[in-house]
């Protein structure tokens, strides 16, 4: 179509029109899906960890690690622009840790996921945390095979934040409150104005207030945790997945 | 920020279809794009304006067609478009609703010229 008028030009004879329709990102979708498989074969729970900078994955991770930690085995896949630092906060806590860094990429993918599950025996792990390079957007758009998005809103950013992120919150199998701890300075954040935001994104995830400085909710959030692990360990001894390690 | 990357997966993407054709050159990219994709179209343009140097790419003409964010209503069945962060139904208020368009990037198809 030209782009001035809307007209569509006449081809040459010898250009040929080839229809596609599909996703420009599929390559990173048949990576997911390949991980997917990879994962389910091993009957490992991947939760991927998503929120701005700082609102407190890392710290929630090693909450998780201090409470289930001797329960289930635990693994984690940590994504930053830089530096080793969060993995070597998983690793002081006796937790197998791989650190990805991105440089200037805003978001892990598929791939990045898979060079960093190779690197994990995934025999040995029951839940794996991948925690997403900190941005609203960007990693909402590369699934990586996981089995459950959980993202956090700490309240020092604003209730609103599911409206103006809409790309992310979407794709929330749970909302996590985080910092609530924080809450009687901060007086306009209401966590129902939160989750009225994320319902309107015809998104029933459930919402979690938490605290990992009070405790708040961490029951409720590791009792999620534990019904989600389940409920994945029957799905994958239902379909019995089969491993065909091809690598695209 | 993760146009580039896009970018660079739109032209993969196309270099693998192209190389179906022996000797053709692509001279047409048609996108449909959607406000709820993660990918934004002006900065797409610019990020594939600047990477298609040296590429299979090089002369292509690149078009993003921009569709609005639709759902399809789980209780009266209706399809709507609606605004990006209220997904409720115009016409029957349910928030049972669900996407059935304009949440991805796609390529519809490319134009390619043959010797
Ligand atoms: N008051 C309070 N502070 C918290 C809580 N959770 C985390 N923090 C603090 O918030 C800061 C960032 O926490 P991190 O766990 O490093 O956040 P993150 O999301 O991993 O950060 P990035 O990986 O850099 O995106 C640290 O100073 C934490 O101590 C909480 O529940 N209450
Ligand atoms: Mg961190
Ligand atoms: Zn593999
Ligand atoms: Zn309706």
């Amino acid at each position: 179509m030209c782009e001035a008028c809307g007209c569509t030009p006449a081809l040459s004879a010898h250009t040929q029109t080839v229809e596609v329709l599909s996703a420009v990102l599929s390559a990173n979708e048949r990576a997911a899906a390949h991980n997917r498989l990879h994962l389910g074969s091993h009957g490992v729970l991947a939760v991927n960890l998503m929120s701005s900078p700082g609102a407190g994955k890392t710290a929630l991770l090693e909450a998780v690690i201090d409470t289930l930690g001797k329960k289930y085995r635990l693994g984690v896949i940590e994504g930053d622009l830089e530096t080793e630092n969060d993995a070597l906060r998983i690793r002081a806590k006796g937790i197998p840790a791989i650190q990805i860094n991105t440089g200037s990429a805003c978001h892990l993918d598929a791939s990045l996921i898979h060079t960093a599950m190779h690197q994990l025996n995934l025999d040995t792990i029951d839940i794996l945390f991948i925690e997403n390079i900190g941005n609203l957007v960007c990693p909402a758009v590369y699934d990586l095979g996981q089995d459950a998005n959980v993202i956090l809103l700490s309240v020092t950013e604003g209730d609103d934040k599911p409206a103006k992120y809409p790309v992310m919150f979407r794709v929330a199998d749970l909302l996590l409150v985080s910092k609530t701890d924080l809450l009687p300075y901060l007086d306009d954040f209401k966590v129902d104005r939160a989750e009225n935001c994320l319902r309107k994104l015809a998104n029933r995830a459930p919402v979690i207030p938490l605290s990992v400085r009070s405790g708040q909710g961490m029951g409720d959030w590791l009792h999620w945790l534990e019904q989600r692990y389940q409920a994945f360990r029957k799905s994958c001894s239902q379909t019995n997945l089969p491993h065909d390690h091809h690598h695209p | 920020m993760h146009e580039f990357s896009v970018c660079q997966a739109l032209l993969d993407q196309v270099a693998h279809l192209v190389s179906q054709h022996p000797g053709g050159r692509v001279v047409g990219i048609f996108l449909i794009n959607g406000p709820l994709s993660g990918v934004d179209s002006t900065l797409l343009r610019h990020a594939v304006e600047f990477c298609k140097k040296d590429t299979v790419a090089t002369d292509a003409v690149l078009t993003i067609e921009d569709r609005p964010l639709s759902i399809h209503c789980q209780d009266c069945h209706h399809d709507n478009e609606v605004p990006i962060n209220d997904w409720t139904c115009p016409h029957c208020a349910s928030l049972a609703t669900q996407v059935i368009g304009g949440d991805a990037l796609i390529l519809a198809r490319l134009q390619i010229d043959l010797p």
